[in-house]
């Protein structure tokens, strides 16, 4: 065994290294290494047998107690080794955490508060905005002459300002300080909503108190005021009451760019009690795109446990693409911040097979695709598999990184995707010290191809199932639950003229998304003509 | 000007794909974009936005030629695969006109759905600040050369 086994499997770990490193490394371990491993040897021999006869039981007792050794030593230098690697391979692709400037870096808060004694209501209210970011106690300071402010702009913002700093903000006695408002009763309240600052104020006091449904709905028309200041004051307002009814009302305003930063806070201030449903509108067909990116990040923003499983069940292999990376993305944030969370391992490894099968299917794909006759029509489908295969290969690490450590998976995927051979190879030398056997073994060969050829041969020997044909990947993409899949899958019909098709593509006729339907019709145009000519 | 519809929302997606401002961008994006967008064509000669009466519209040119000019002065010509009508959707408007010089067919971006695809799509917006930064540095360097060449006169 010595001279067959372990004389061989010795030879073959010198193989990668080159003849330069092998000599030294051979002579080093021929010399020193096995020398004085044999002396050790011999030396413990001798005490054991000086010290305990040294029978044969007493011999492997020693033995079995330096093997565990070996073990532990081997388990503890392996784990050692991949966070080595890893944090190499941090300090060399550096930290890409967004470096955030400060209004406070470049702003002068002194210049700042002397433009709030300004009568030009445009230059009160860009000092409003600069200090609500930068210091908003001056705001508070200033706030007796701010709210007499001659501009209802001015006393709106300020309102708004110290409202959203959490200060009560007393409709009533507000009223009191106005100039001229000798009103009461109903009739103040008249005049009071016919301005911004007063409807801020309103806005403001809902928060405290929503027990009505005159109220609720009081709020709900706030939200959308045509006033940004009472518009803002009021998603607080509706955070801050933590009722569930104002929730559609503001996922529903997520979609207006313009809103998303602050319906986002507003959503923040629920806490965990939303999360539930947060999750749900993830897993909702009928959301935009636009604002489950936006709750994903809401989701980020509340942190925890249960806002973790919400963008768990939305990170399933099932859901939109996009939803999937937003997910995972946010996921891998959360876990980032809070090593604590826990994701189900199983059933994400479950999925992170899923998603090995999926990148290695469109490696072949785009390969089979290549035969197709329109050159045009074949670089444009190309590069649609290309990009999903990009986006399958992000989501393995994000998967990974949900499983082992996130800051290290993270930085090893940069490693990979960078142009430096060295990074790329640490990043895969961090995943073969990392990943169990069974999941190395499937992606590994894959990621470590040293040719495009020989990276299509072995992602081929992945797939669960036969490779695709160029009609086979044509097929899939009708079948995708991906609507963009099934947009590219009617262009292909109609730039080919595929009569057989036709059927398939008039159930597409009646899609709900604009696209399919719009290139469903066309392929059916081009289907007809097609017929026609002939 | 004609309102046209000859292209399907894949077929002007593909072509703005590959567009310099359009190819860092995913095909599904460049999809989401294509959908809002509409298709005009111009007679040689027309004019097509002037000034501060211009549309507010972002325009790739499909086929054609367009010249923008100030007081007769000639000082960009976009043909296929360019843009133009950029610096009036970000509010800033000039005396410049832009006329078609031969027939020119656009795919066209209103300034709403411009300013949503922005706010929608952070790698759009990065293009949209590079292709400006590419612009204010082709001038310069046209100053710079013109500069030159009357010195040396």
């Amino acid at each position: 065994l010595r001279v067959s086994l372990t004389k061989t499997s010795w030879e073959f770990l010198y193989f990668p290294m080159t003849d330069q490193v092998k000599r030294k490394a051979k002579r080093f371990i021929d010399v020193v290494v096995n020398r004085s491993g044999d002396a050790v040897a011999g030396v413990l021999i001798l005490i054991l047998n000086f010290l305990l006869g040294g029978s044969l039981a007493q011999l492997t007792v020693v033995i079995l107690g330096l093997a565990l050794v070996w073990f532990l030593l081997e388990l503890t230098t392996t784990q050692a080794y991949a966070k080595e690697v890893s944090s190499s391979l941090g300090r060399l692709v550096g930290d890409r955490e967004e470096k955030r400037i400060s209004l406070q870096d470049i702003t002068d808060a002194t210049e700042m508060t002397g433009l709030l004694e300004s009568s030009n209501q445009a230059q009160v209210l860009y000092a409003l905005d600069v200090l609500e970011s930068m210091d908003p106690e001056v705001v508070r300071a200033h706030s007796s002459g701010l709210l007499e402010h001659p501009s209802q702009a001015v006393r709106a913002r300020t309102l708004a300002i110290l409202a959203l700093q959490g200060e009560d903000i007393e409709l009533y006695e507000f009223k009191a300080e106005l100039p001229g408002s000798d009103l009461s009763g109903e009739d103040a309240v008249k005049v009071y909503e016919e301005t911004a600052a007063d409807r801020v104020a309103i806005a403001a006091s809902a928060g405290r108190v929503v027990d009505s449904e005159d109220q609720e709905e009081r709020l709900i028309d706030l939200m959308g005021d045509e006033d940004q200041d009472v518009r803002r004051t009021a998603y607080r307002s509706a955070g801050l009451s933590r009722r569930r009814s104002f929730v559609p009302h503001l996922v529903n305003r997520l979609s207006i760019p313009e809103e998303r930063a602050r319906v986002r806070d507003a959503l923040v201030l629920y806490g965990e009690r939303t999360v539930g449903m947060m999750g749900d509108y993830l897993q909702d067909p009928e959301t935009p795109i636009s604002v489950k990116t936006q709750i994903t990040t809401v989701l980020v923003e509340v942190g925890g446990q249960h806002a973790a499983y919400s963008l768990f069940r939305a990170t399933s292999l099932e859901m939109d693409r996009r939803v999937v990376n937003e997910a995972l993305r946010a996921l891998n944030r959360i876990q980032g911040d809070n090593p604590a969370v826990r994701i189900p391992r199983e059933l994400m490894l479950r999925d992170l097979r899923q998603e090995i099968d999926r990148y290695c299917r469109r490696i072949v794909q785009e390969r089979s695709v290549r035969s197709a006759a329109d050159p045009n029509l074949a670089t444009f489908i190309q590069r649609v598999l290309n990009e999903r295969a990009e986006q399958s290969l992000e989501r393995i690490f994000r998967r990974v990184a949900l499983v082992y450590d996130t800051n290290q998976t993270l930085a090893a995927y940069r490693g990979y995707r960078s142009d430096n051979a060295r990074l790329r190879a640490q990043a895969i030398e961090y995943l073969d010290t990392s990943l169990p056997s069974d999941i190395k073994n499937l992606i590994l060969p894959v990621l470590e191809a040293p040719s495009e050829e020989e990276q299509v041969q072995k992602a081929s020997l992945v797939l669960a199932s036969d490779p695709p044909t160029l009609m086979g990947t044509l097929e899939e993409f009708l079948e995708s639950r991906e609507s963009w899949l099934n947009t590219c899958g009617l262009y292909v019909i109609g730039c080919r003229k595929f009569k057989d098709y036709r059927a398939r593509v008039e159930t597409f006729s009646n899609s709900q998304d604009p696209i399919i339907r719009e290139t469903a019709g066309w392929a059916l145009k081009q289907l007809e003509a097609s017929e026609e000519a002939k | 000007m004609k309102i046209v519809q000859t292209l399907s929302v894949v077929e002007k997606a593909v072509f703005l794909l590959q567009t310099d401002i359009f190819k860092s961008l995913a095909t599904d994006e460049v999809a989401l974009i294509a959908v809002k967008s509409s298709e005009n064509e111009f007679e040689a000669g027309e004019l097509v936005e002037k000034g501060s009466e211009a549309g507010r519209s972002f325009h790739v040119v499909i086929e054609g030629a367009v010249e923008v000019s100030k007081n007769g002065t000639v000082f960009r010509r976009a043909t296929k695969g360019m843009f133009f009508g950029l610096l009036p959707l970000l509010e800033i408007h000039g005396d410049e006109e832009v006329r078609a010089v031969e027939p020119t067919h656009t795919v066209v971006l209103s300034c709403e759905n411009f300013k949503q695809a922005v706010a929608d799509n952070p790698q759009f917006a990065l293009t949209m600040i590079r292709s400006v930064a590419t612009m204010a540095l082709n001038f310069a360097l046209r100053v710079e050369e013109l500069e030159k060449a009357e010195a040396g006169r």
